[in-house]
């Protein structure tokens, strides 16, 4: 069977599966709609939890990144695992103790406030629907690439398949669907490493293959360096991503943020108790940690295949560089998609690849070797996990099932995502705020409406993206660290925090972060709008604009407690309610009686 | 956390409350502590020493650990000295002696492995950490947490029926 068959039929295989459990675990009231009805076990709620939690950028992008920035790259690793920590420890049993629904809900309720529970609302929308727009155009780009359609069309599937299963199946459908999601990208994910890493090290764990030997004694992870210092990279291993407080800032920003975000703690909500809230956490950090210790085994094995495929030879000598004729048939395959080009700038017929903005390398490449430039203008990270296993010449239904994996990843976050939007906008702003009379029905129904409504418009975005790949992951993360996370932690935590505090708190985090992406990135990322320019010489203490959520999250802080401070303390009722849910006893499942 | 009386909790079980949670803010933050030196310390602050961290480097921190744990027993036979000698004071007094021991046994060890840098196979240590050992390390927190917490639970009788 060919490659387009064999994906055609692994693909269409699993998502007849996520269909038919959708329709199968259909919700039928708004406790199951929400929450499952609060009755899910922490271990299957905790692989929910990871395939809710790994995006297509975790699947997809990260490993790429990584194989490209080398150590830098571990600000990824440390800070979307670290969450799970503060998530665990900080809030995940306080908020099922609470036993509602939504996030914004706990946050209104804290603050004994309408206008707190709008602006946790504006808040929730804006970090998800922009993480939300990152998922769908990934899986536009999946789709059509795979399927061999337009780009257009692909997203028009995806967004109808996200519309079945979403919609109809609620937060009880979307549990189990992504269940099986969870089972089909790990498999995707560690299959190929399994069989790359015993290729290269003859070690079948591709944790331990990164640190062991290719050939005889000489380490992975050295000849790596050997490999990639000898073209005039940086050496692997030490190649830090800007400054040691930009990694600090970075790594902090994606971990609160994984704390904050809001599609990922109303996970907590529907494990049947407390105990059952912290252990289920542990659980999807054990599962997410399966792909996120796989992804630098990855990374690094799929960068020396490179390096060696278009540098087989020595440095320098005649022979040493692949034809262009000669290249590989996966070369041939990227090329037609534009994220792989080359460009033969010295007419030698063969490919070059080194660093040419090493002065010092390029300088000797071309006084010595007659290199006019490095020959491999393009080479997208995102193509690295995809194209993985054919540079590792693996079968067919692996590559098939690396595409199932991807799309797996990108539809459970992008669900999950939506029903974080429609329990917002139902349950928080129609049944809690401005139409309290509705009857149950009605708020379901509103539910479906606000999630097609979030797709068509997060449809719409994908369809005309202004740049919103990478940057939209990176500002939801900031947004959710500098909004909801710190109002969330001092809700629980400190007692003496009043609405005030909370409202100007929110206001302000948000409000640094945005403005910071804003100018430097432009406002709403298009084009030509950035009043400051994406320069290293305009960062605040050259902090990047993706790591600036934990700035966000410090000012956060620092004006809710001294606005708290200066304005009366909260009721005693509400103070009661704190105390409260600082213990387990009591517990109640989540329902919509208040 | 300030909590003073002013909170009307004046059911007799408050301060038994209090104390839970107190203890259970005592158990987040050690965990937190350990949260942040795996992986904001050994993966990014200290990564550079990590990485050049020698077997002789770890030799020497052996011995001085050996030589705390001796100073220590010494210190513990100088003050129990006059209360009574029952079994466990006299393991109580040892067992530093026995620590000591083994460091400077393992400092022996180490030395003898030259001034080589540290690795975990091919890994340099710091760079172990930031890939690797900060997310093992998360995944052990986690469920220390849950343990702990769930014992205090118990202690503190707080638990859900």
């Amino acid at each position: 069977m060919d490659l387009q068959t064999m994906t055609y039929c692994v693909v269409g295989a699993t998502f007849l599966l996520y269909i038919g459990i959708a329709i199968k675990a259909r919700a039928g009231s708004t406790g199951e709609f929400y929450v499952a009805g609060g009755g899910v076990h922490p271990i299957a709620n905790g692989m929910a939890t990871a395939a809710d939690w790994m995006s297509a950028a975790s699947f997809i992008s990260m490993a790429g990144l990584i194989a490209f920035s080398g150590y830098g790259g571990s600000v990824f690793l440390m800070g979307w695992t670290g969450g799970y920590v503060l998530l665990a420890m900080l809030l995940a049993p306080y908020l099922r103790k609470f036993g509602k629904f939504t996030v914004p809900e706990f946050i209104g309720d804290r603050y004994y406030c309408k206008t707190t529970r709008i602006v946790a609302v504006v808040c929730l929308i804006l970090a998800s629907l922009t993480y939300v727009i990152g998922q769908m155009k990934g899986m536009g780009v999946a789709f059509s690439r795979f399927l061999g359609v337009e780009y257009a069309t692909g997203l028009y599937i995806g967004m109808g398949i996200v519309f079945v299963y979403a919609v109809l199946g609620g937060m009880k459908g979307i549990t189990y669907t992504q269940i099986a999601q969870y089972v089909v990208l790990i498999f995707a994910y560690t299959i190929p490493a399994i069989f790359i890493s015993f290729q290269l090290t003859g070690n079948m764990i591709p944790q331990m293959g990164l640190g062991s030997t290719v050939g005889e004694d000489t380490f992975l992870l050295d000849k790596l360096d050997q490999v990639v210092t000898d073209l005039g990279f940086k050496q692997y291993t030490t190649q830090t991503m800007g400054s040691q407080l930009n990694m600090l800032a970075y790594t902090l920003s994606l971990m609160i943020g994984t704390a904050g975000l809001p599609h990922v703690i109303i996970r907590f909500f529907t494990v049947p108790s407390v105990k059952d809230a912290r252990v289920s956490a542990g659980w999807a950090l054990v599962f997410i940690a399966i792909l996120y210790t796989t992804a630098p085994s990855v990374a690094s094995m799929a960068r020396l295949n490179l390096m060696q495929t278009v540098q087989p030879g020595e440095v320098g000598a005649a022979d040493g560089n692949l034809k262009y004729e000669e290249r590989p048939q996966w070369m041939k395959n990227w090329e037609k998609t534009k994220l792989l080009v080359f460009e033969d700038k010295n007419k030698d017929g063969r490919i070059q690849y080194y660093n040419d903005a090493n002065p010092e390398f390029a300088k000797k490449a071309e006084e010595e070797y007659g290199w006019k430039g490095n020959e491999m203008v393009t080479v997208d990270k995102d193509i690295i996990v995809l194209a993985n296993p054919e540079i590792a010449k693996l079968p067919n239904w692996v590559i098939a099932l690396v595409v199932a994996g991807g799309l797996a990843a990108a539809l459970s976050t992008a669900a999950g995502l939506l029903l974080a939007i429609s329990s917002a906008v139902s349950h928080d702003l129609l049944k809690c705020t401005f139409k309290p009379d509705i009857t149950e029905k009605e708020e379901l129904r509103a539910g479906r409406w606000s999630m097609a409504g979030a797709i068509v418009l997060a449809g719409y975005f994908g369809l005309n993206p202004p740049d919103f790949a990478a940057g939209t992951v990176a500002i939801a993360f900031g947004l959710a660290a500098s909004s909801i996370f710190p109002a969330l932690m001092m809700g629980i935590f400190y007692k003496p925090m009043n609405r005030e505090g909370a409202i100007a708190g929110m206001v302000s985090g948000i409000g640094v972060t945005l403005l910071y992406v804003f100018q430097h990135k432009g406002i709403m990322f298009i084009e030509g709008t950035s009043f400051l320019g994406d320069m290293k010489e305009n960062w605040f203490l050259g902090i990047t604009p993706n790591a600036f959520g934990s700035v966000g999250a410090i000012v956060n802080f620092a004006v809710a407690f001294i606005v708290s401070n200066m304005t009366p303390p909260p009721p005693q009722e509400v103070q009661d309610l704190v105390e409260s849910i600082r213990i387990p006893r009591g517990s109640e499942t989540p329902n919509a009686d208040h | 956390m300030k909590e003073s009386t002013e909170v009307t909790e004046t059911s007799p079980e408050y301060p038994r409350i209090h104390e839970y949670w107190v203890h259970n803010l005592q158990i987040m933050g050690c965990l937190l502590v350990i949260w942040f030196l795996v992986s904001f310390g050994c993966g990014i602050l200290w990564v550079e020493q990590l990485n050049q961290l020698t077997y002789k480097g770890v030799s020497t921190l052996c011995i001085s650990l050996g030589v705390l744990s001796l100073l220590y027993s010494f210190f513990l036979s100088y003050t129990s000295h006059k209360e009574e000698n029952d079994n466990g004071h006299v393991y109580a007094t040892i067992r530093p002696v026995l620590w000591g021991i083994a460091f400077i046994l393992l400092a022996n060890f180490f030395g003898s492995k030259g001034a080589e840098p540290v690795r975990l196979g091919g890994f340099q240590l710091g760079f172990w950490f930031a890939q690797q050992g900060a997310i093992y390390c998360f995944v052990v927190l986690v469920f220390a947490y849950v343990r702990l917490m769930n014992k205090l639970d118990h202690k503190y009788q707080v638990e859900e029926e």
